[in-house]
C-alpha cells in the first residue's frame, strides 16, 4: 500500500505538467512544488494605545493581543488631551500605525468611547481632531473632563463604515466593529 | 458501368447487419443496378449472387425500416461483404428514444424528474430554488442569491451535483457557496433520493442531483428559444438565448447564453441593502452522433457577483447581538443596482469532452473527461492598501476521467462498472493578505465500481454493487504556534512540520490518505399493474474534504471562526430508503420514507473556550468534530391528481427528524413543508395555463442550543446576557400565480407573482435570517420565443 502511496505522490508531482487543458485557462499552476508564501496579516489590529495628557503630565495606557487592557487612572475634576492610536505589532521589528490609515479613510471610521458606571465624565472631540468630509470629528483626539471620583468602565469601538456619526450607544452607529476593548476606569 | 466479358460464373457473397443494433438484418432488397436481377437476405442477414460476370457493379441494398444503400463492388471478389444500413430518421429517433430516455439510474433509485419546461419556470432564479418545487429537497440559503441545495436533510459534500456525467467541483465544502450551474441551457435535472447511486459517487449519502444536456440528433433542426423577462422586486432583468442545431449527418451544433442583473430587493417594509446580483452564464458545444458512437465537446462557464447583506457583515460578536435584538435591519440605505463590499465573486469554468460507444448490441461505454476551473474570491470592508483586494481568494481546478461501462446478458442480468481518477489542485492566493481559509493542497482520487443488476422476472428485479475510492491530499499549511499548541498536535502531528518561521508560525505538510468502500443493494417490485414498490439499502463512507480537515479563518457573517481538524477520520453511513409509487393514471403518487445512521459525523460545534477574543472584540469559535452516530428519518410524499383535462392538482410534503445519540437535536434540519399547486389549462388550443401555488413551512421545533453571552453595555452598566441565536422563525404560507399564454405560435408571455400576500418572514435555513426577512412580494413578466 505504501508503495501504491508514493505512486500517487509521484503521479501528482508529474502531473503539474500532464494538465494540457489548464494553459487554455490562465492557469498559473505549473510547477506549484515550492512552499506557499506565508502571510503576515497586515491590517490586524492587535495594539491599542490612549495617551492622556493633563499639564505636563502623559501617562500611556496600551493594550497588547493576548493581555487584558490594563486600568486608566484619572485624577478627579481635570482636563485630559487624549489620543488613540491602533497598531500592527505582529511583527516587532516592523510596528505598523494603523491609525494614519483611518484619518486617511476618516469618511468610513469612527471611534466610540461608551461608558459604563461612570456619570461625571464627559468626553467631546478637541479641535485639533480629525474629521471626514462631512465635517464630524471622529474621536481620534478628544478632551476628557473628569468629575468627582468614581469607577467604571470606557468600552473603546473602532468602527468601520458606519451608518451613521451621531448617537450614543453602539447600536446608533451601524458599521462593522473593527476595534472593541474594554479600559477599566478609576477617577479619583 | 459495368462490363461483360466471357467468364460469368463469379458469386458475390454478402452479409447485411443493422447499423444500431449490430444484428443480422433479413428481408434487404439487394438489386443490381442495370440488371434486372433482385434478391433478400435470409433470416441471419446473408445472401448471394451468382452467375455475375467479371466487372464493376452498383448495387443498391433497400429495407423498409431503412435508408437505401449505394454500393459499388468489383467482381470477382472472394470475401464476404459486410454491409451496413442504417434506419428510416423516425425510426432512429425511437431506437435513441428508447435507448437514452429510460433515465433511470438503477433498479432501486428512487428519483424525480423535472423537465426542461419545469426547471425554465425557474429560469430567473437558481438550482437551488429550482428544485426544491421536488418533495425531499429544501434550501440551505445565504440571502436571496446563494441558494444550496439540501436533500434529505444534508448539502455540500454530503451531496453529489452531477454535470456531464461528472461530479461537480466548486467549492461546494462552503456554507455560503452556490452551486455554478446555468439553468437556461439544461434539458432536465434529476433527482435521485438514495445514496446507492455509486456511478457517481461513494459518499453523496443525502442523494444526487444531476443535470442532463440536450440529445443529440441525427436530423436536419434548428431549434432554441429566446427570453426576456424583468422582475419588478430587485428590478431584475434577464436574457436568455439558447440555439441548437443538428443536421442529417449526425452533426450538432449548440450555444447558449445567460444574463441576469439586479438590485437591491426589498423585504416588506424596506429595502434590503446590497442584495443585488450580477450572473453571465455560457456554453458552446459540438457533437457528432453517428448512432453507434458518440463524441462531442462542450465548454461552460459562469459568472456570478453576489452582494451581501450590509447589515449581515458584522465585525464582532457585539456586532452580532446588536443585530440579532434589532427588529429590522441595522443598515437600510436606498435602492440601488451597485453591488458594493461584502460581496462575492464566482468564475467557473468548465470544459469537458465524451466518447460514447454503442456499437454492440449488448455492451456501451463511455469516457468522459473534464477540466473545472473555480475561482472564489470574496470582498470584505478593508482598508489601506488592501481596500480593493479579496480577502478570500481560492482557485479549485480539478482534472476528471470517468470511464464507465454495461454489459446486459440475453438473459436476465446486466452489469455495469466502471472507474475514475480525479486531480485536484487548490490555491490559495496570498495577495490577500489574510491567513487562507483553505490551504495550498493536491489532491488525487481513484475509484472503482461495479453493480450488477438481476431481473428475476418483469416484475421483480434485484441490483446489488460495490465502490471503492481511495483520497490521497497534500497540503501545505502554515499553524500559528500557539494554535497549534492549543490543539495538541505537538502529541500526533509532529512529524509533520517542516519547519518554524520568524513570524511564528509552523509551516506543515500534511498528507491524508482514506480509503473508503461502499455498497448498495436494492429491489424493486411491481405490486400490480401500476404500483412499484423500491427498497434500496446503500452503505456510504465518506472522506473529510478539505474545510473539515484544515479550515482556519473567520466567516464574517457569524462571527465565527472555524477550526479544521486533522484528527478525522471517515464518515460513514447506512441509509435505507423505500418507495411506493403509482405513475400512471389520473391518480399517481410515491411516498418515500428513509432511516439513516451517520457514524462518526462531521460536524462543526462551538470549541471548548468557546470564544476567541481579539482586538475586533469577541468571535466564537467553532471547530469540526465527529459525532458518534447521528439518526435522520424523514418521509416524502407527492401527489397528482389529474380531476379533469382542464385542472390538475399537484402536492408534495417532506418531513424530516436528525438527532444525536443522546437526543440532541442536530442544526439546520428543514421543517415540515408542504406545497400545492393548482393548475387551470384554461385553453389548450392555444397554450393558456395558470397555475396557483401554495407553499407552508412549519416552524423547526427541534433545535440545539448554541447561544452565547455578551457583555451589553445598558445605560451606563455592564450586564451578561444571553444572545439568543438558536431560536427557529415561526411558520409562513405563502402564495404565488402564474400566468402563461401563448400569442402567436411559438412567442408565449408569462407573468408570475411570488409572495403575493407580501409577508414578512424569515427561514430557518437562511443564514441570514438574524439580521433581515425574506423579500416581499414579486412580480415577474417574462417574454418567451421559442423555435
Amino acid at each position: 500500500m505504501k508503495l501504491f502511496f508514493n505512486g500517487f505522490n509521484f503521479l501528482l508531482k508529474i502531473k503539474v505538467c500532464i494538465i494540457i487543458f489548464s494553459a487554455f485557462f490562465f492557469t498559473p499552476s505549473c510547477s506549484k512544488d515550492n512552499d506557499p508564501e506565508e502571510i503576515n496579516e497586515e491590517e490586524e489590529i492587535n495594539r491599542v494605545s490612549l495617551t492622556f495628557i493633563e499639564g505636563s503630565n502623559t501617562q500611556t495606557y496600551t493594550w497588547n493581543e493576548d493581555s487584558n487592557a490594563p486600568s486608566i487612572n484619572l485624577e478627579a475634576n481635570k482636563n485630559y488631551q487624549v489620543s488613540i492610536y491602533f497598531y500592527d505589532a505582529s511583527d516587532p521589528n516592523d510596528i505598523e500605525d494603523i491609525t494614519e490609515e483611518v484619518i486617511e479613510e476618516a469618511d468610513e471610521h469612527f471611534v466610540f468611547f461608551e461608558l459604563a458606571g461612570t456619570s461625571n465624565l464627559t468626553i467631546q472631540p478637541s479641535s485639533n481632531d480629525a474629521s471626514g468630509s462631512d465635517g464630524v470629528p471622529i474621536n481620534l483626539y478628544t478632551d476628557w473632563t473628569t468629575g468627582d471620583s468614581e469607577s467604571g468602565t470606557s468600552r473603546v469601538f473602532l468602527i468601520h463604515e458606519p451608518t451613521k456619526k451621531t448617537g450614543t450607544t453602539r447600536t446608533d452607529f451601524g458599521g462593522e466593529t473593527d476595534v472593541e476593548l474594554d479600559f477599566p476606569l478609576s477617577i479619583q | 458501368m459495368h462490363s461483360y466479358s466471357q467468364e460469368c460464373n463469379y458469386s458475390f457473397y454478402g452479409e447485411i447487419f443493422d447499423l444500431h443494433l449490430n444484428e443480422n438484418l433479413s428481408d434487404a432488397k439487394i438489386k443490381l443496378e442495370g440488371i434486372e436481377i433482385e434478391v433478400f437476405s435470409n433470416q441471419i442477414g446473408e445472401f448471394v449472387i451468382e452467375n455475375l460476370c467479371k466487372g464493376e457493379y452498383s448495387i443498391v441494398i433497400s429495407h423498409p425500416n431503412c435508408k437505401p444503400l449505394n454500393v459499388n463492388i468489383s467482381i470477382p471478389r472472394k470475401e464476404v461483404k459486410k454491409i451496413y444500413l442504417e434506419h428510416h430518421q423516425t425510426e432512429l429517433e425511437e431506437i435513441i428514444v428508447m435507448g437514452e430516455s429510460i433515465l433511470s439510474e438503477g433498479i432501486s433509485s428512487i428519483e424525480a424528474l423535472m423537465t426542461s419546461e419545469e426547471t425554465l419556470r425557474y429560469k430567473s432564479k437558481s438550482l437551488g430554488d429550482a428544485i426544491e418545487q421536488l418533495s425531499g429537497v429544501s434550501s440551505y440559503k445565504t440571502g436571496n442569491s446563494i441558494v444550496k441545495p439540501v436533500l434529505h436533510g444534508l448539502t455540500g459534500s454530503r451531496i453529489g451535483i452531477i454535470k456531464n456525467g461528472i461530479r461537480l467541483q466548486d467549492n461546494e465544502w462552503g456554507v455560503d457557496h452556490a452551486p455554478s450551474i446555468d439553468l437556461s441551457n439544461i434539458e432536465s435535472i434529476q433527482l435521485i433520493k438514495g445514496a446507492g447511486t455509486l456511478k457517481y459517487a461513494g459518499d453523496a449519502i443525502g442523494g444526487i442531483i444531476k443535470i442532463n444536456y440536450d440529445k443529440n440528433f441525427i436530423k436536419d433542426s434548428l431549434y432554441g428559444y429566446n427570453s426576456l423577462g424583468y422582475n419588478n422586486n430587485g428590478k431584475g432583468i434577464y436574457f436568455i438565448s439558447k440555439i441548437i442545431k443538428s443536421s442529417n449527418n449526425g452533426n450538432n451544433f449548440g450555444a447558449s447564453i445567460s444574463l441576469k442583473s439586479n438590485g437591491d430587493y426589498n423585504s416588506k417594509n424596506y429595502n434590503l441593502s446590497n442584495s443585488g446580483a450580477r450572473k453571465i452564464a455560457g456554453s458552446i458545444f459540438f457533437s457528432k452522433n453517428k448512432i453507434t458512437k458518440e463524441w462531442g465537446v462542450r465548454y461552460s462557464f459562469f459568472r456570478n457577483e453576489i452582494g451581501i447583506l450590509f447589515s449581515a457583515h458584522v465585525g464582532n460578536l457585539g456586532d452580532l447581538a446588536r443585530a440579532i435584538n434589532s427588529q429590522i435591519p441595522l443598515d437600510i440605505r436606498s435602492y440601488t443596482r451597485k453591488i458594493n463590499s461584502p460581496y462575492q465573486l464566482v468564475n467557473h469554468h468548465n470544459f469537458s469532452a465524451f466518447i460514447k460507444n454503442k456499437n454492440y448490441e449488448r455492451i456501451r461505454w463511455d469516457l468522459n473527461y473534464s477540466y473545472q476551473s473555480n475561482l472564489r474570491q470574496e470582498f470584505d470592508l478593508r482598508r489601506g492598501q488592501y481596500k480593493d483586494q479579496a480577502g478570500l481568494n481560492i482557485h479549485l481546478q480539478t482534472h476528471d476521467l470517468v470511464f464507465d461501462m454495461e454489459l446486459m446478458n440475453k438473459n436476465r442480468f446486466a452489469w455495469k462498472y466502471g472507474a475514475s481518477l480525479q486531480f485536484q489542485d487548490n490555491f490559495s492566493n496570498p495577495n490577500t493578505g489574510l491567513k487562507r481559509l483553505i490551504p495550498d493542497h493536491q489532491k488525487m482520487k481513484f475509484g472503482l465500481y461495479g453493480v450488477s443488476e438481476f431481473n428475476y422476472s418483469d416484475g421483480f428485479r434485484l441490483e446489488a454493487g460495490m465502490r471503492f475510492d481511495i483520497d490521497y491530499i497534500n497540503a501545505k499549511k502554515y499553524y500559528d504556534i500557539d494554535l497549534w499548541n492549543e490543539l495538541g498536535y505537538d502529541d500526533n502531528f509532529k512529524s509533520t512540520i517542516l519547519l518554524e518561521t520568524s513570524l511564528g508560525n509552523y509551516l506543515t505538510e500534511q498528507i491524508k490518505s482514506f480509503k473508503n468502500l461502499s455498497s448498495t443493494f436494492g429491489m424493486k417490485k411491481k405490486v400490480n399493474n401500476d404500483i412499484n414498490a423500491i427498497l434500496n439499502l446503500a452503505y456510504t463512507s465518506r472522506s473529510p474534504n478539505a474545510a473539515e480537515l484544515f479550515s482556519d479563518g473567520l466567516h464574517h457573517s457569524m462571527a465565527t471562526i472555524e477550526l479544521g481538524n486533522l484528527r478525522l477520520i471517515p464518515e460513514k453511513a447506512f441509509k435505507l430508503i423505500f418507495s411506493f409509487e403509482n405513475k400512471n393514471g389520473p391518480v399517481s403518487y410515491s411516498l418515500t420514507g428513509f432511516n439513516s445512521i451517520i457514524k462518526n459525523y462531521i460536524n462543526l460545534e462551538p470549541s471548548l473556550d468557546g470564544f476567541e477574543k481579539t482586538a475586533r472584540g469577541a468571535f466564537l469559535k467553532r471547530e469540526y468534530r465527529q459525532i458518534p452516530n447521528v439518526n435522520m428519518r424523514g418521509l416524502d410524499f407527492d401527489l397528482q391528481l389529474e380531476l379533469s383535462n382542464k385542472i390538475n392538482i399537484k402536492s408534495s410534503a417532506s418531513i424530516i427528524e436528525a438527532f444525536e445519540d443522546d437526543n440532541i437535536p442536530l442544526v439546520d434540519i428543514p421543517p415540515f413543508n408542504i406545497k400545492n399547486e393548482f393548475i387551470f389549462e384554461v385553453s389548450q388550443k392555444t397554450p393558456f395555463v395558470i397555475r396557483i401555488k401554495s407553499e407552508y413551512v412549519g416552524k423547526q421545533k427541534k433545535f440545539p442550543n448554541q447561544n452565547f453571552n455578551y457583555d451589553y453595555l445598558i445605560n451606563g452598566a455592564i450586564n451578561e446576557m444571553e444572545v439568543d441565536i438558536s431560536v427557529t422563525p415561526k411558520d409562513y404560507h405563502l402564495l404565488g400565480l402564474q400566468i402563461e399564454k401563448e400569442f402567436y405560435k411559438k412567442i408565449n408571455g408569462r407573468i408570475y407573482i411570488d409572495n403575493i400576500l407580501n409577508l414578512e418572514y424569515r427561514s430557518y435555513l437562511n443564514r441570514l435570517r438574524y439580521f433581515a426577512p425574506e423579500i416581499g412580494r414579486l412580480i415577474g413578466l417574462e417574454l418567451n420565443y421559442k423555435f
